[in-house]
């Protein structure tokens, strides 16, 4: 998107002064209305789709496979698609290695352990159909929703095939499959990431496309389980205008993304408890 | 697997003539694009956005040497049962792209946008046979929907041949099995605008399949009609109240 | 098999295996351990490489880095009021990359080539690549170049460390390159980095040690570490222009004000160093 310098600056200065004045009257902590939704991918364990009001959109789908744990090297693989752009775009793969750092560390692979050889790998599918703001917020919330909506079959077979070798054997039964992540425990809930901007001496959490436009720089913050957790990094949101941050900039992202992670927490998992249903239609 | 058993029931249990579950959406996504359509055919899914008629990018050196109409279709990963990575030059994609292309661009009233383009993009949520058909009708739904001139509708079913009984809109473990055509129907005529055959078929035959075919496609369209004029209704209230 | 296989050519009947002569590992020269509060000394070097228009080499232990700078050149096209930065990172082909667990799946992502026949860059090294254009961007008058681009290029020789302490290296060769470029910025970007052990409250300064590969079932080798890397503007008001955080920990505040104090005194340390060798290399 282009700004005029007039709109630049009108922009930059109602975001700067104290307390910042948003395009959208939303106030510093407060997200954009998302639109949200899971379960309706027939052939996946779990899936969801986030919309937000700008119309940015992504759909994750979250598939299993019964693997030999010795063979893998890692029990979760993440890959992003953005509609119309290439596969080994920048773009893509920062994205991607964001997600990565985040879920390969805080998830937890206990869940997935099926017997002594035999695991579950997750294939974490997203699919942005159309983005104006840095998508790495709206993944992750979507990330988030398809995890907590993916449901495994549950084993028949022994856990322990130390000695003998078995396939593992599962019930047909869907309505006996259970949660990866169960509703009533809330210690082990999948991570999530923030995207806060900062301009002047104001962080802002969810910033639109306008508002990346003219920050001065952006912080990408991790959350999980009520705590900040690594990855904590700064990100150029705009290729304009960038000036470096003080540690209180970063303070104060901190005990926002602290604040506002929870109330995030608790909305999204009212979706997965409403959307219990499964293979609606999702318009 | 039987495909059809004596008793005249298909595997999930449809008869011959009978249509999965089809349900249509438009205006789905109107912050992102000009038009936009959902279509579901059973356990295929499909969205449909539209965008345009727009200037040209390249308008000022190249006038309108290629077609304006442009189609892509995008396969996430998930979209099969096995996890399948669909390149974006796929051949399989591109060949669906021109069909779809060459349909359309004799629907639209091309006559009325010169030197623009329309982009559709459609995006594969599920795949289960059909894929075609639903990407038509996503089309026709998503082009109304952008108020973009059209002279009909068209709406679009695949049609298989069990040894000598044709069976309607076929599945994905059907489409494996037996012989299929795709059909593509202007409105409520008797006109073809897409029709497609890629294995062997007796000519025959051909007329049994072509009969039923266009009666599903009439099906379609009515149901498409339907949500269409639910949708413009539903618009025509929100302006009458203000 | 005594049927002869037709398919391959195979070597003459009576030839035998290779057998490798029995090579004790030879006993690597114990390195003095480096006290936890001292920071690694590194050689320095800049306007090596002669075709280009600043370079740096940098070493610092066994880690080898070599920036190269082009520009600012001209580009051709639209006109744009500012200069564009962009920056590639690549490791030699043969290095194993810092496997860092956002490292581990890009193996079978990381040898496709694009169309121009190169080898895509790997999420590692986008991910540095990334990081230090974001530095920089905050750093360099862009205005001052329109229509130009500069081009920064790095490319690690040799590396024995871990993901951020690798970073920060190359932020150190990238500034003295940008020095020996004469392009105008704002400051010197100098960073520090530091690993945060939970267990013992114990931060290590510039940690040198390599990072242990994890389980794959997430048995985490070292509990409770944070590793942090920040970039600063040390006489623009010790302005932040990057921020790293990884590890497997939660981050509190005071925890986290109290490490970006340190590593300000780190980046001040090399800053001095640095001031030396440039004021030196006038002389």
């Amino acid at each position: 998107m282009i700004l005029s310098p007039a709109e630049r600056s009108y922009l930059y200065d109602s975001l700067s002064v104290q307390p910042p004045v948003r395009p959208d009257a939303r106030s510093a902590h407060q997200f954009r209305p998302i639109e949200a939704s899971c379960s309706f991918l027939p052939n996946s364990n779990g899936s969801s789709r986030v919309r937000l009001s700008d119309g940015g959109e992504a759909i994750v789908s979250v598939k299993t496979q019964v693997v030999l744990t010795k063979n893998e090297s890692s029990l979760i693989s993440i890959d992003v698609d953005i509609n119309k752009e290439r596969d080994d775009s920048n773009f893509i793969k920062n994205l991607i290695s964001s997600l990565e750092s985040i879920l390969l560390k805080k998830f937890p692979i206990e869940k997935l352990k099926l017997t002594e050889r035999y695991s579950f790998k997750v294939y974490i599918d997203c699919f942005i159909l159309s983005h104006n703001s840095y998508p790495l917020g709206l993944l992750s919330l979507c990330i988030y929703l398809a995890l907590k909506s993916t449901r495994l079959p549950l084993l028949t077979s022994t856990v322990n095939d130390r000695e003998i070798e078995e396939q593992p054997t599962f019930n047909d039964d869907w309505e006996a499959s259970k949660k990866l992540f169960e509703p009533s425990e809330h210690q082990d809930d999948p991570p999530l990431l923030f995207v806060v901007g900062i301009i002047g001496n104001n962080v802002f959490i969810d910033p639109s496309n306008e508002e990346e436009e003219v920050s001065e720089n952006g912080l990408i913050v991790g959350f999980a389980n009520g705590e900040i957790v690594p990855p904590v990094q700064s990100t150029n949101l705009s290729n304009r205008d960038s000036k470096g941050i003080s540690p209180k900039h970063i303070l104060k992202a901190y005990s926002m993304v602290r604040n506002c992670g929870k109330e995030v927490v608790k909305a999204l998992n009212t979706v997965v408890s409403s959307d219990d249903d499964v293979f609606t239609s999702i318009y | 697997m039987e495909v059809y058993s004596p008793e005249g029931l298909r595997a999930d249990g449809r008869r011959w003539n009978e249509v999965r579950n089809f349900k249509c959406h438009i205006n789905t996504h109107q912050n992102s694009s000009d038009g936009s359509s959902y279509v579901e055919m059973g356990n295929t899914k499909v969205v449909c956005l539209v965008s345009g008629p727009m200037e040209s990018p390249s308008s000022g050196r190249k006038p309108n040497s290629s077609s304006n109409l442009t189609v892509s279709i995008s396969m996430p990963s998930f979209v099969s049962n096995s996890r399948k990575k669909f390149k974006k030059n796929d051949k399989r994609i591109q060949e669906l792209c021109i069909f779809l292309v060459k349909t359309f661009e004799q629907i639209v009233i091309m006559k009325n946008y010169p030197r623009t383009i329309i982009s559709i993009s459609i995006v594969v949520l599920s795949q289960d046979g059909g894929l075609l058909p639903s990407c038509v009708n996503a089309i026709t739904l998503a082009l109304i929907d952008a108020g973009i001139s059209m002279y009909d509708y068209v709406s679009s079913i695949n049609v298989g041949l069990y040894d000598t009984t044709p069976l309607l809109d076929l599945n994905h473990l059907e489409e494996n099995d037996l012989s299929f055509l795709t059909l593509g129907v202007v409105g409520k005529s008797e006109k073809i605008s897409l029709l497609l055959l890629e294995d062997k078929l007796s000519l025959d035959n051909l007329e049994k399949l072509l009969a039923i075919g266009i009666v599903g496609c009439h099906r379609i369209r009515d149901i498409m009609d339907q949500e269409i004029r639910r949708h413009g209704n539903l618009r025509l209230s929100k302006i009458t109240n203000k | 098999m005594n049927v002869q296989d037709r398919r391959r050519l195979l070597g003459p009947a009576n030839a035998s295996p290779i057998v490798f002569s029995d090579v004790k590992e030879k006993k690597s020269k114990k390195i003095q351990a480096k006290p936890d509060d001292e920071i690694s000394k590194m050689f320095i070097n800049t306007g090596l490489v002669k075709n280009c228009d600043g370079s740096a080499y940098i070493e610092v232990g066994n880690t080898i880095i070599q920036v190269s700078i082009y520009g600012p050149r001209p580009i051709r096209g639209s006109f744009i009021d500012k200069a564009i930065l962009s920056t590639e990172c690549r490791f030699l082909p043969y290095l194993s990359q810092p496997n860092d667990s956002i490292s581990r799946l890009t193996s079978s992502t990381s040898l496709i080539t694009n169309y121009n026949g190169k080898l895509n860059l790997s999420n590692i090294e986008q991910k540095i690549s990334s990081y230090i254009e974001s530095c920089f961007l905050s750093c360099i008058y862009l205005e001052n170049y329109p229509k130009s681009s500069i081009d920064i290029f790095i490319k690690i020789l040799s590396v024995d460390t871990n993901l951020l302490n690798l970073v920060n290296d190359v932020v150190h060769c990238c500034s003295l390159a940008m020095v020996d470029a004469q392009i105008e910025s704002k400051d010197l970007i100098t960073s520090g980095n530091l690993r945060y052990l939970k267990s013992n409250n114990h931060i290590i300064m510039d940690p040198k040690c390599k990072d242990k590969d994890k389980d794959i079932t997430n048995e985490v080798v070292e509990e409770g570490k944070l590793d942090l890397v920040v970039s600063f503007m040390n006489s623009r008001n010790d302005e932040i222009v990057g921020f790293w955080c990884e590890g497997n920990d939660t981050l509190e505040d005071d925890v986290l004000e109290k490490l970006i104090e340190r590593c300000n005194d780190m980046s001040k340390e090399i800053r001095k160093n640095i001031n030396f060798y440039l004021i030196e290399s006038l002389e």
